[in-house]
């Protein structure tokens, strides 16, 4: 636990830089691409971070924790990663470390067309947060009008909810409404000492055991 | 350029965030693309090592710390009767050596000329500066020294809004010192000094001070 703790004090470099217009943001997206690199832009503001390995492995462990629940109870999603939602119109953009398009899946006829831009956006984003402001990020998500954000701090799972246009925090999270959320923050902060298929498969058990049965 | 005379705290930057990212295996042509982008902004900076591209917020230090450093040197300069050329920011790029940094102000010493034409001097062909100056309120950037060491420069000055550091050029890294070769009378430790001292009077009562100080070295005093 404690080489988790020690790597959590390290803020995963980053570059914050402001007066960059769309074109210039864009080019910067070109370049930055394909990478291990969160971008979050907000009005002439872009943030650039390339995660640490903690952070990464956080982003993997909640995504999986989010995708088997989902498995387990029946709820049909669609996982788009880190795609890079953006909205020229706000001058907004950002790429979440892991979202989902789980109650609006339905409108989601064919995932290769999936346009970012016009289509619906994900109802549920994953910002891992071993740094301590996401602040802006959050009023990106607002904007782009993302119902659900579950922020892991690689201690605490948080679950934020957009209402009238700003986060509120909620005690546990409409999309699995039966899953603890201190529960959850368990399976991705402590480790269990085996490998990810020994963990998933322990995950996967106690979502049959104590999630399930508490569903109609 | 008008620079205000009010002397902000060094120790507090003027903005927060700031920063910067290291992105590796990029392709040249990526880092030319973004030069010509922000060529004539000052939104961020960029640096390019082999591949290795850096991208730092301008650095959140008052602009006018790079103006009396500047004079310092050109102060020292004149007290010692050493020439020199001031190219400022000039960009130094090689896509041939697959490098490109632009440092906050540079300086021809040792390896002035007479018959150098500085209108015409291009930085892809001609000597590399000899002192680089460089302002920042964060830690050093490794991929900056990488390139300045490529290009060749001997001697780097480094002012962080506290400390002004001298590092020279020995077997390929930088090293501290306490005198540059640009200016070996001077110690790093009277010129810090000097800089610390700037309050807000005029520029040029200060800069006489430096000039008589540094012509008294010369007279081995």
């Amino acid at each position: 636990m404690s080489a988790v703790a020690d790597q959590k004090r390290v803020a995963s470099p980053k570059v914050v830089l402001h007066d960059i217009d769309w074109p210039g943001f864009q080019a910067l997206l070109g370049v930055v691409g394909d990478r291990s690199v969160r971008v979050a832009y907000d009005r002439g503001v872009l943030e650039i971070m390339t995660p640490l390995p903690i952070h990464e492995r956080y982003k993997v462990l909640i995504g999986r924790i989010i995708e088997m629940m989902a498995d387990e109870l029946g709820l049909d999603y669609f996982s788009f990663g880190s795609t890079t939602f953006q909205s020229e119109d706000l001058q907004r953009a950002i790429e979440p470390d892991a979202c989902f398009h789980i109650a609006s899946a339905g409108k989601i006829k064919d995932w290769r067309r999936f346009d970012p831009e016009t289509d619906p956006p994900p109802d549920l984003a994953v910002e891992i947060d071993v740094t301590s402001d996401s602040r802006r990020r959050l009023g990106i998500y607002a904007a782009l009008k993302i119902p659900e954000v579950w922020r892991f701090d690689g201690e605490e799972l948080s679950v934020l909810l957009l209402q009238n246009g700003e986060y509120v925090a909620s005690a546990s999270s409409p999309t699995f409404p039966r899953a603890p959320l201190d529960a959850l923050a368990a399976f991705a902060r402590d480790d269990q000492g085996g490998s990810d298929r020994a963990w998933a498969a322990a995950f996967r058990r106690w979502v049959r055991e104590v999630v399930l049965p508490g569903e109609d | 350029m008008s620079t205000t005379l009010q002397r902000s705290n060094p120790a507090a930057p003027s903005r927060e965030d700031g920063g910067r990212v290291v992105l590796y295996d990029v392709p040249w042509s990526h880092y030319e693309t973004l030069v010509e982008l922000f060529k004539d902004r000052r939104s961020l900076r960029l640096t390019y090592y082999q591949g290795t591209l850096e991208i730092m917020s301008p650095s959140s230090l008052p602009e006018w710390y790079k103006e009396i450093l500047g004079s310092l040197v050109r102060s020292l300069a004149a007290g010692l009767k050493i020439d020199y050329v001031a190219f400022g920011s000039t960009r130094y790029k090689s896509e041939l050596r697959a490098r490109g940094v632009e440092p906050d102000a540079c300086f021809l010493i040792a390896s002035y000329r007479p018959d150098i034409k500085w209108r015409e001097y291009d930085p892809a062909v001609g000597p590399p500066p000899d002192l680089v100056i460089e302002i920042d309120l964060t830690s050093g950037s490794s991929v900056r020294l990488k390139t300045y060491s490529d290009m060749g420069v001997s001697e780097v000055w480094r002012f962080d809004g506290d400390e002004l550091t001298i590092l020279v050029l020995r077997d390929g890294a930088y090293v501290l010192t306490d005198r540059g070769p640009s200016f070996p009378l001077a110690p790093v430790d009277r010129l810090a000094a000097f800089v610390r001292d700037f309050e807000d009077g005029s520029e040029r009562v200060w800069m006489d001070k430096v000039r008589a100080w540094a012509g008294s070295l010369g007279k081995g005093e």
